[in-house]
């Protein structure tokens, strides 16, 4: 089925990606740290930023997985969590943001609409921002039940475990970011 | 003229002595730390109904999961017959009235020597059936408009979130779950002969209000529904008056 070999993990074999068991356990360190205290700019546009609110309330508490707080500003930020439709306007404004954050950061699109553009299938909404920013783990739902979000999360957090984490890091984007960049330039 | 001083109201010595009221609010505090640190938590959805004697209501997701709420409109399921085939007969109507347009369906015809079965009276059957689960909605409005209740989204699972859209793609056999259905108005049933008993046919909304299609939710539809055995003896019964 295409969507299995699809999703089959990318095999690093390029020597950079070689480690050595301190570095190994350097890296299994860091991305349990980073995993487990993700800081989340909740780029809330349209009616996902309710079940957003629900998820962050008490009764289905995202603090519980560590990534409590939303930091409004990209510059404090890890994760950018796109809640909500995107349109054609405010495409540039969130390919801006993106890049004001700093490595290493991860994108979620929460709900169809950031997804894949959703039922609005017209002039004005990007359908799906993974065509301006890479995107990690995609939710979908309109909007998603907060397990939905929860177990998106939880996605999240296992890939930023099995990822590469080096303490200097020579500026090389995470592998999603490497990966969207090379099939842009392939859709020139 | 002006502010008095003496205008203050509490003149009790004790209330202005501070501390004493301070360490009631921090005892009313305290009572609701132990009570949350100790107590019961009941994560009932109904408010009202809920017995523990802690406030908080946190429900910790995978490990403890709360049953969705009846009639949650969750991932869809394309409903098997006796045979095991969809019971879909590519009609059309559930994409045509999907919003999102999220459903494609490309339609084959049964070959006249291969029908057997349930195939007999049918003419098409679905060759691709395919739900893009990233632009649906979950509306419902699939589930309304088919007329041989072979779209359900009663499944009271929500669809998993995923690393790339790809995965997102529903096929059939990734569709296709749960256990065979048959209406008595099905064509398959109706032309079997006329020794057959006349079933009564009920509709699908009367059928569940009634408790007589099992929800999977754990606890009752409402007070009251028990399910009702209803054979097609009674038939005659169901329109006593007429």
């Amino acid at each position: 089925m295409a969507a299995e070999t699809d999703i089959a993990p990318v095999i690093a074999t390029r020597r950079d990606e070689a480690m050595g068991f301190f570095q190994r356990m350097v890296s299994k360190g860091l991305g349990w740290a980073r995993k487990y205290s993700l800081f989340t700019y909740p780029f809330a546009t349209a009616c996902c930023g309710m079940e957003f609110m629900s998820v962050a309330a008490s009764r289905y508490d995202i603090a519980r997985f560590g990534a409590e707080f939303p930091r409004f500003s990209p510059r404090q930020a890890d994760m950018l969590m796109v809640v909500g439709t995107i349109n054609l306007k405010q495409a540039p404004i969130l390919k801006r943001v993106y890049e004001q954050m700093c490595e290493p950061k991860w994108v979620v699109s929460f709900g169809v609409c950031a997804s894949s553009g959703g039922f609005y299938d017209n002039y004005a909404v990007l359908q799906g921002i993974d065509r301006i920013i890479p995107v990690d783990v995609y939710i979908p739902g309109c909007p998603p039940r907060p397990e939905q979000v929860l177990d998106g999360l939880m996605l999240l957090q296992e890939k930023i475990g099995r990822q590469v984490h080096r303490v200097a890091d020579k500026g090389e984007p995470n592998p999603t970011a490497a990966q969207h960049h090379l099939l842009a330039s392939m859709n020139k | 003229m002006g502010y008095k001083a003496t205008q203050d109201p509490r003149t009790d010595v004790r209330e202005r002595a501070y501390l004493p009221e301070l360490l009631k609010g921090l005892g009313i505090t305290a009572r609701h730390f132990f009570r949350n640190l100790f107590g019961t938590r009941d994560t009932n959805t109904q408010v009202v109904d809920r017995k523990g004697t802690s406030l908080i209501t946190t429900v910790e997701y995978p490990d403890e999961k709360i049953p969705y709420p009846p009639g949650y409109r969750g991932l869809h399921r394309l409903v098997p017959r006796e045979d095991g085939k969809p019971r879909c007969v590519a009609c059309y109507m559930c994409a045509t009235i999907c919003p999102a347009q999220c459903i494609y369906i490309e339609a084959g015809e049964y070959e006249v020597e291969a029908k057997e079965g349930e195939s007999r009276v049918i003419e098409k059957f679905p060759t691709q059936f395919v739900i893009d689960e990233l632009r649906c909605i979950v509306c419902g409005l699939c589930v309304e408009a088919c007329p041989k209740d072979a779209i359900r989204m009663d499944t009271y699972e929500h669809t998993k979130p995923e690393y790339n859209r790809q995965g997102f793609v529903y096929d059939i056999p990734k569709l296709l779950k749960g256990p065979a259905v048959s209406h008595p108005s099905d064509p398959w049933n109706k032309r079997e002969g006329s020794e057959q008993p006349h079933h009564v046919h009920k509709e699908a909304h009367t059928r569940i209000g009634e408790g007589l299609v099992q929800l999977k939710t754990p606890h009752a539809v409402g007070k009251g529904h028990e399910p009702k055995q209803i054979g097609p003896g009674h038939a005659p019964s169901e329109r006593a008056v007429k």
